[in-house]
């Protein structure tokens, strides 16, 4: 089609102006709402009552990747279950498993749940974290060893910089538990 | 009021709008095909995060659809419909309302199980949102352009707001990246990249990771590269002549990521919605380096 004359246009759209001006109000609320939403915690955003507080649920992001601090540790996950005849399985490092099976370039569907696993082993301590790590781990449990009743959880923290040779390891070890019901990996 | 006659006659960005519909789709669709056998470890009920344990996880986005029923049959039935959707988004059929419907489904992945999602489909339904009001291209998988039909005002400026917010929120991603990691000494001071490049789970090539983590000099050159790339990005962005040069920096710094640490998934969705940034003009002359095929980037109007 032709270029249109802008007067005609006009002349059908007798509202342009006000459409134009919702839209630029829209438009410039929700450039506001994305900066502020990013930006340090402000009256703005994103306390109760706050501007763009409730907007926050739409538009929620947060790009400090590997920042301020970028991980310092290594986090393996390692599980050892109990057998019906009271004997303890070796542990398998839940962790690993993952890496290897990922496969060469990490291109594998597995991966994101390593990543899973590794996300959560690496957050505070929630309901959620633990939950999702003792779940990963039970059904990497259920691979190697499928006749456990029980297992135990072990997270250590191997420091990545270390000086003088020194693999210093942090360990939390979680009490023993009764094997939740997962899906097969 | 003569910018606001430009923005409400002449759309900008019509390629790059359909550079992020395709390139978006297409990434949801290999991970939702290529995850359909892990689909009740992610997504169902006695997955990696139980269904009791979901619903006490703060809310992400407006259509929790997994949130409805805690059923085996009813994740399966998501996971298919989102599939269904998705490939009707990537062919173009009633972009506008296959766009809505793609947003809720990328919405209920990540809020099912975010622990497991990367950020680059955070990103995906932030612009995948904005993309509803602009022209995505209709019935199509190709990027050519229409003729210069007649288009409301109202419509115009819909696709241009939508435009204007999508290099937006890409400035932000990179000025926030940025501001964050100054307010790390580890980054302030050219060693943060030792840190990321010794997570082994982040580490396709060891031996290329621990050689890097061994040079000091090459480690403080790249973490001040990783900065100025992206404090300067959001502001060379807007500057039509500039633009190609933060994209291409932006694009090398990805493919960086995706090959050093095995990112391929964020990577690629961050190098598509950088790419898309390029004006009009500016693909069909990567077209022509290229040597793609011409008929792709055909266009009447502009």
């Amino acid at each position: 089609m032709a270029q249109t004359d802008p007067q005609a246009v006009s002349s059908r759209e007798p509202h342009a102006y006000f459409v134009a001006a919702a839209i630029i109000l829209l438009t410039g609320f929700h450039a506001a709402a994305v900066w502020f939403v990013n930006a340090p915690q402000s009256v703005f955003c994103c306390n109760n009552g706050s501007i763009f507080g409730w907007y926050e649920s739409f538009i929620g992001q947060g790009w400090s990747l590997f920042a301020p601090v970028p991980p310092a540790s290594n986090i393996h996950v390692l599980v050892r279950g109990r057998l019906a005849d009271g004997s303890v399985t070796d542990w398998y490092d839940v962790s690993r498993y993952f890496e290897r099976t990922s496969g060469p370039l990490q291109l594998s569907p597995v991966r994101e749940v390593g990543e899973g696993l590794a996300h959560s082993a690496g957050a505070p301590p929630s309901t959620v974290s633990i939950s999702i790590v003792t779940r990963t781990s039970a059904m990497v449990l259920k691979l190697y060893s499928p006749g456990s009743l029980s297992l135990q959880i072990e997270v250590d923290h191997y420091p990545i910089l270390v000086c003088c040779g020194n693999r210093r390891v942090q360990s939390v070890r979680y009490p023993w538990q009764a094997i939740p019901s997962v899906a097969k990996l | 009021m003569r910018l606001i006659e430009g923005f409400a006659k002449r759309r900008e960005g019509l390629i790059g709008a359909r550079i992020l519909r395709v390139g978006f789709a297409s990434i949801m669709l290999w991970f939702y095909l290529s995850h359909f056998r892990f689909q009740a470890v992610l997504w169902g009920p006695d997955g990696q995060l139980d269904y009791a344990t979901y619903l006490q996880t703060p809310q992400f986005g407006v259509a929790p659809l997994y949130r409805i029923l805690g059923a085996e049959w009813f994740d399966v039935a998501v996971l298919i419909g989102s599939i269904v959707v998705t490939i009707a988004y990537l062919a173009g059929v009633f972009p506008r309302v296959s766009g809505i419907l793609f947003v809720l489904a990328t919405m209920a992945s990540v809020d099912r199980n975010p622990s497991s999602v990367d950020a680059g489909q955070n990103l995906i339904v932030l612009l995948s949102s904005l993309l509803i009001f602009a022209d995505t291209g209709r019935l199509s998988l190709g990027l050519e352009l229409p003729a210069n039909e007649y288009r409301t005002r109202a419509a115009t400026m819909l696709h241009n707001a939508s435009r204007f917010l999508v290099i937006w929120q890409m400035a932000n991603v990179y000025f926030w990246a940025a501001y964050f990691k100054l307010c790390g000494e580890a980054w302030r001071s050219g060693a943060a990249l030792r840190y990321v490049l010794g997570l082994e789970r982040l580490m396709p090539f060891p031996a290329i990771s621990h050689a890097l983590i061994e040079n000091g000099l090459l480690i403080a050159v790249l973490t001040y590269t990783t900065l100025a790339v992206q404090l300067l990005f959001p502001f060379m962005i807007w500057i039509r002549p500039l633009k190609p040069i933060a994209v291409c920096a932006a694009v090398v710094l990805h493919t960086g990521i995706a090959l050093l640490m095995g990112l391929w998934s964020f990577s690629l969705t961050m190098i598509v919605a950088e790419v898309a940034l390029l004006t009009d003009a500016q693909l069909k002359g990567l077209a022509r380096v290229l040597r793609l095929q011409p008929s792709l980037f055909r266009s009447s109007s502009n």
